[in-house]
């Protein structure tokens, strides 16, 4: 037999529990970023991915496209990719990445981006934001390899910026 | 900061991030029947529990398992449903099945369910040398469930301390824990049972 405190307390759970949050399934939410950085010519390589689905969503939504709104979705990707991941070089001056395309692997799309330091700087900023703008726990990583000096870096909401 | 490092993080804010709440859910349901004093059972079923999840992480990223994630996303509250089940049905270890030693096992099996949520999504993340990753990422996870834990179990103590002076039985030795376990089980049961109907994939 249930006893009246036991009773109680499960009726206050099942009305308690009309009010819980629904939780949708809990993916991760990350990007995976590799850039290569040769100091003596100054090219660097970046190749980003992200979950496609995530991604083609986002820059294809009002928040996403802010600045951007035509064009095709390269197009659109390339700009959202513009205003969320940066390279500066030691100075702040920005090294520009130019788009060198994309390319959907399973649940993934790798985006490449190139680009060019000509002052050869010792130390590259960088900011990625990627899809923090849609996800509170978006949680970027980067390995980035320097002839033979690997290292990687975690930007987070409150640490969107890192020096290499 | 090295890879090992980045991923302890990764896991660390994977499994403590408030939107979790599957995983979080999950551990209290695990944690709902214990006192404060039971730490050490407690801790052997969430010892296993990560056993659990461990194994088909690796098997999933290594390529070795491969489970459609709708399933795996409709089995994880199945999970939930059926411990809070069993946290209400057996009232007293001593007289269950094998005296109630068998929870570290369940707590194991279900591990493997909840280990293959994030499986996919972290085979696709990587390219290439996955070992480093997985362990920074599964030790990142198995020091945010004991923070979730830790929350878990001061939050039980501090609901035990009311149940006892709502029903003014310091002096008659009355324990709180039977109807704190049902009642949070049976709020979590709730919960997770409309969960499962959401992601049916049927």
């Amino acid at each position: 037999m249930v006893k009246p405190v036991t009773a109680l307390l499960m009726m206050l759970a099942l009305h308690g529990s009309a009010y819980a949050p629904l939780a949708d399934a809990h993916p991760l939410h990350n990007s995976y970023a590799e850039l290569s950085y040769a100091q003596e010519t100054g090219k660097i390589a970046v190749s980003v991915r992200v979950f496609t689905d995530d991604f083609i969503s986002h820059i294809t939504s009002p928040a996403g496209t802010v600045g951007s709104k035509g064009g095709t979705p390269e197009r659109r990707a390339a700009a959202y990719i513009g205003r969320n991941l940066s390279i500066t070089d030691g100075r702040g001056t920005p090294i520009p990445l130019r788009w060198c395309g994309w390319k959907r692997a399973g649940e993934m799309t790798a985006i490449c981006l190139e680009g060019v330091a000509p002052a050869r700087p010792a130390n590259l900023r960088i900011r990625n934001t990627i899809l923090m703008d849609m996800f509170a726990d978006q949680l970027n990583i980067l390995r980035s390899t320097r002839g033979t000096s690997k290292k990687t870096v975690l930007f987070t909401h409150k640490e969107n910026t890192k020096t290499l | 900061m090295n890879e090992f490092v980045t991923f302890v993080q990764v896991g660390f804010q994977h499994i403590t991030d408030l939107s979790a709440t599957d995983h979080i859910v999950f551990l209290i349901a695990l944690a709902a029947i214990y006192r404060v004093s039971d730490w050490r059972d407690m801790l052997w079923v969430i010892t296993a529990f990560t056993i659990g999840h461990s194994v088909t992480l690796m098997l999933a990223v290594s390529g070795a398992l491969r489970l459609p994630s709708a399933l795996v996303e409709f089995l994880i509250p199945v999970t939930i449903v059926a411990t809070c089940i069993e946290n209400i049905v057996v009232r007293d270890k001593k007289t269950a099945p094998w005296r109630g030693q068998y929870r570290p096992v369940f707590a194991g099996v279900f591990g493997l369910v909840h280990g293959a949520g994030f499986a996919s999504y972290l085979n696709n993340l990587f390219i290439d040398s996955i070992a480093v990753p997985l362990l920074g990422f599964n030790v990142g996870i198995e020091l945010g469930q004991i923070l979730v834990l830790a929350v878990t179990l001061a939050g039980l103590l501090i609901i035990d301390k009311a149940l006892v002076a709502l029903k003014g039985a310091r002096a008659t030795g009355w324990t709180p824990v039977r109807p704190r376990a049902v009642a949070l089980s049976t709020i979590i049961m709730v919960v997770a049972a409309h969960w499962a109907v959401q992601r049916s994939p049927w």
